[in-house]
């Protein structure tokens, strides 16, 4: 799935927890101890519900979060970027770390043309017009558009789902990122595009050893395109691992249950989807204890009081509970 | 929604949404409430005969016996202002309702009707759209003569456009909503169902409008006096109080300063009352930072 | 593109034609018989049913119309009935100055609007917003013409920052090319005399435009707090753009149509404001040219100003309708 891995992380997370402050207003922790490590060229996933903080997190290592109180560090190439002054971030921000977003109609500029905003990425950093220009062109072949000509002088809403795609895309990594995030880009893409677009992410990972964080719910999409998985809940890393480990092996009652809920094509159609009772708590009503003791199948006393450490079984697969399941694939 | 209780619904809400103002638009509306009793009784609270000429106390500064001062005249300014507040708040009343109650007559039947209908009404607003409110006034008032009632009546043809289009826009967003056709399904009959289901609906935001409009109807109305084609002589109305003053700004600049600052007052009243109205009806607002 | 601007501006003659006739049935709707007002005052029986023949109210409606259709075409409104010349060279002497106002103020509204408009959204919710905010709404609730007295008296007869009235100072002569004082004094190529005319407008266009300003400021405020809000910001972020472009080239674009739309519909308005105006600052213009016609009843001076209104207004919408295209590719779908 991937190539050769060099020595040094290409991020580290360390102890990272996020707080906001709204007006008037206790603190609200949103994000808790997070610890993660990407290393060059591997595809980390980030899986969980909606409110599991998967978002929060992309935007934390771009420093675009507004009014929020870091602890703990962001190394990007060795260097904390919770530290970096504004300036520093506006040159890593598409030059080195570039992310794309899900649904590219709104966040693409409706009244700008396309290629404005690719070369844009470029011209801002110093290069010319016309070589600003013809890289672009040259990326939108690659990235499979027949006339990049046309594509250069239209606007957004003349094109598709699966093509504005491409062109976030395009804009992501015209000023050759060593990091890309990708928060969640096929799900607002029908299941042929979706498969066209991870295909695409694919080829370019391995083409240009680009390191990618992928942020998903799908744990499809994940399967075929991961190296590793880190999965969040509330604002948590409950389990993390290869995504071997996690799809054959997950400990954690979360990862199961979000592994049970995919439909499968052997499944029994006459039976329910299995689906995880209750919603994610919001910050403030989070349980004491485990985190997901209010929603979780096997939640014992100690659960409700104590929140787990976590626990390492492989070289970096660990997870975060006192009972976790030991059986194989569920 | 209020698919049974049409009318509770709003009374209930509105009642709610009161209970909970702060001291600021308290204040805002019992000024709003003075004005108003003013431009009713203010003839019988004026201390002085309007007026009455007497030019033996012309143009005195404001002091203890006049308030305001007198004009070139000799007619005390503040019993002039009292009643020229029914004039400029009365007329600006009658365009309003004029406005509002065709407007929404026509919104309404351009939304419901036929399509034709809907046709027609709009080119009629769009043509009225062309020809700036105070050109109308002048044109009635060549015909008609120069007089408040002119300069009404003008107002009220240039200003029911806009209502009918808001309403018609706020009565098409009701006309799709699902509990409308929840309430058809139930057999309510057509009537019943524009009456107590969609106009109360369609209708609460009108008084936001209406009452931002006082403000501007206002500044046109006195504007027109201002220029002789609206209140005539020796009408209190502000506007023309604002003229009267007009010559003689060097020697009792109160003549002037005074009126104005009186149509000024009650414009931006109006203005943040309209804007608490907004508030109070939707405060989702608040948190876009719309103060 | 250019095929959707020739298409427009074909439409304008059929506008043109078009509120032609609704000032024709304008007319016909007013109470009263024109021709006793041309006659005038004091006019006997006889010479009110000669003015109805020369009118020509005594044929058909028909008639009536194309004849006035064809006077129009040819510039024939009339005669003015207390000046005693063709309306047309009436309105000729008095509407350049009118432009000039409005252009002036039209200056000023924007230079002021857009700044206000951008700096309260994104210092939204601040003192200073707060602070700007209360000023435009003063701006927009102030009395036009109490405004214009008072600033002319505090900063005219008190201070003497300002030139009390007028257009030029007295005794100046000015070569009249368009009849606009400032331009006609820039063509004749006196530098400072074109700046004393530059000084004499700026007062009355300033009290013209404050009221604009305010409206113009809250709608880019609006936008522009929409816009910022939107997803496609995160992205120009992401993509590590200054603050500085961000907003110029990304966030105010996009906020910038429905303030234009507004922009343009506040030409008309201001143009029957200038009336306001005009009279205190002692300036000539169509506003005071109407309201002595309105008085005078010079029946034929207030069509020709009416109908103009229509011309002017429908002309700048259509300019309006233009330019909302050039600024949104979106809106452009149907000619595409």
């Amino acid at each position: 799935m991937s190539s050769q891995k060099s020595n040094q992380p290409v991020l580290e997370v360390s102890d990272l927890s996020i707080s906001i402050t709204p007006k008037n207003d206790s603190p609200i922790q949103i994000i808790n101890n997070l610890n993660f490590t990407i290393n060059s060229g591997e595809r980390v996933a980030i899986v969980g519900e909606s409110g599991s903080g998967k978002t929060v997190t992309a935007m934390a290592i771009m420093q675009l979060l507004d009014g929020a109180h870091y602890q703990g560090s962001i190394r990007f190439l060795g260097e904390d970027l919770v530290k970096k002054n504004e300036r520093e971030l506006r040159e890593i921000r598409g030059g080195k770390i570039a992310m794309i977003f899900q649904d590219s109609l709104s966040t693409l500029n409706p009244i700008m043309k396309i290629g404005q905003q690719i070369t844009e990425v470029l011209m801002i950093r110093g290069v010319n017009r016309t070589s600003a220009r013809n890289r672009a062109l040259t990326l939108l072949s690659e990235l499979g558009f027949e006339k990049p000509l046309t594509i250069f002088n239209h606007y957004p809403h003349q094109f598709s789902g699966g093509m504005r795609q491409r062109v976030m895309i395009a804009i992501a990594l015209i000023a050759q990122p060593q990091l890309l995030i990708a928060d969640e880009p096929t799900t607002a893409l029908d299941v042929r595009i979706q498969a066209e677009v991870m295909n695409l992410l694919n080829d370019l990972a391995e083409k240009k050893r680009l390191s990618v964080i992928l942020i998903s719910h799908d744990m499809g999409v994940v399967a075929g395109f991961a190296d590793r998985v880190v999965v969040m809940y509330s604002g948590r890393v409950v389990e993390q691992g290869g995504v071997q480990e996690i799809y054959r092996k997950p400990k954690h009652p979360y990862t199961r249950a979000l592994l049970n809920s995919i439909p499968t094509v052997n499944r029994d159609p006459a039976c329910d989807l299995p689906f995880i009772k209750g919603i994610t708590p919001e910050p403030q009503n989070r349980p004491s204890g485990c985190v997901f003791s209010d929603r979780c199948t096997q939640v014992q006393d100690l659960c409700k009081t104590t929140s787990p450490e976590f626990t390492r079984i492989a070289s970096r697969h660990e997870y975060a509970c006192f009972f976790p399941g030991n059986d194989g694939a569920v | 929604m209020s698919l049974i209780t049409g009318k509770s619904f709003i009374s209930n809400t509105f009642y709610k949404k009161v209970k909970w103002l702060s001291f600021y638009e308290k204040f805002i509306f019992a000024a709003i409430i003075v004005i108003l009793l003013t431009a009713i009784f203010g003839g019988r609270l004026a201390p002085y005969d309007p007026y009455y000429v007497n030019l033996e106390d012309s143009l005195l500064p404001p002091s203890s016996k006049h308030w305001f001062g007198t004009d070139v005249n000799g007619r005390d300014l503040f019993s002039r202002v009292l009643v020229g507040a029914s004039s400029s708040l009365l007329s600006t009343l009658a365009v309003i309702a004029f406005a509002a109650i065709v407007g929404t007559i026509l919104g309404t039947g351009a939304a419901l009707g036929p399509r034709w209908l809907d046709e027609i009404i709009m080119r009629i607003s769009d043509v009225a759209f062309a020809f700036p409110a105070l050109i109308l006034s002048l044109g009635f008032a060549a015909a008609l003569g120069p007089s408040l009632s002119s300069a009404v009546i003008a107002l009220a043809l240039t200003w029911w456009p806009g209502y009918a289009r808001l309403v018609r826009t706020y009565v098409i967003e009701i006309k799709y909503r699902e509990y409308v056709d929840a309430a058809r399904m139930l057999g309510v009959s057509r009537n019943r169902l524009i009456f107590r289901h969609i106009l109360p609906n369609a209708l609460i935001n009108l008084y936001v409008q209406i009452t931002i409009d006082v403000s501007a109807v206002l500044l046109v109305i006195s504007g027109l006096s201002f220029i002789g084609i609206g209140a005539q002589a020796p009408s209190a109305e502000w506007g023309a109080l604002v003229a009267d003053g007009r010559n003689y700004i060097l020697a009792g600049s109160w003549t002037v300063v005074i009126p104005g600052a009186v149509i000024c007052i009650t414009a931006v009243l109006f203005n943040l009352a309209g804007d608490a109205l907004r508030v109070i009806n939707d405060p989702t607002l608040l948190r876009k930072g719309e103060k | 593109m250019a095929k959707f601007v020739l298409r427009r501006l074909a439409m304008v003659p059929v506008v043109l034609w078009l509120v032609a006739t609704l000032v024709f049935f304008m007319i016909q709707l007013i109470p009263g018989d024109p021709a006793r007002v041309a006659a005038g005052r004091n006019a006997t029986l006889e010479q009110v049913q000669a003015m109805q023949q020369k009118l020509g109210l005594n044929k058909p409606l028909v008639e009536q119309y194309v004849s006035f259709l064809n006077q129009t075409i040819h510039g024939d409104l009339g005669t003015s009935i207390f000046t005693f010349r063709p309306v047309l060279t009436d309105l000729g002497q008095v509407l350049p100055s009118s432009f000039e106002l409005v252009f002036a103020a039209m200056l000023i509204n924007i230079a002021v609007a857009i700044p206000l408009g951008v700096i309260t959204a994104i210092f939204r919710g601040t003192r200073t917003d707060f602070a700007l905010r209360i000023i435009t709404l003063l701006g927009a609730t102030v009395p036009v013409f109490w405004l214009g007295l008072v600033l002319q008296y505090l900063l005219g007869a008190q201070m003497r920052i300002f030139p009390i009235s007028g257009q030029k100072p007295s005794g100046a002569q000015i070569e009249r090319i368009t009849g606009m004082t400032t331009i006609d004094a820039l063509a004749s190529g006196n530098l400072p005399l074109f700046f004393m005319t530059l000084h004499y407008i700026a007062l009355p266009a300033f009290v013209l435009s404050t009221s604009f300003i305010a409206v113009s400021a809250r709608t880019l405020r609006s936008g522009m707090i929409n816009i910022l809000d939107s997803d496609f910001i995160t992205l120009a972020r992401a993509k590590g753009i200054s603050n500085f472009r961000l907003i110029l080239r990304h966030a105010l674009r996009n906020a910038i149509l429905p303030t234009f739309t507004i922009l343009g519909m506040q030409v008309g308005w201001m143009l029957g404001s200038t009336v306001l105006v005009e009279s205190i600052f002692g300036r000539q213009g169509i506003g005071s040219y109407a309201t002595t016609a309105v008085l005078q009843k010079d029946i034929f001076a207030v069509i020709a100003v009416v109908l103009v209104m229509g011309v002017v207004v429908t002309l700048v919408n259509l300019l309006v309708d233009i330019g909302q295209k050039l600024i949104d590719p979106r809106l452009r779908i149907s000619d595409a």
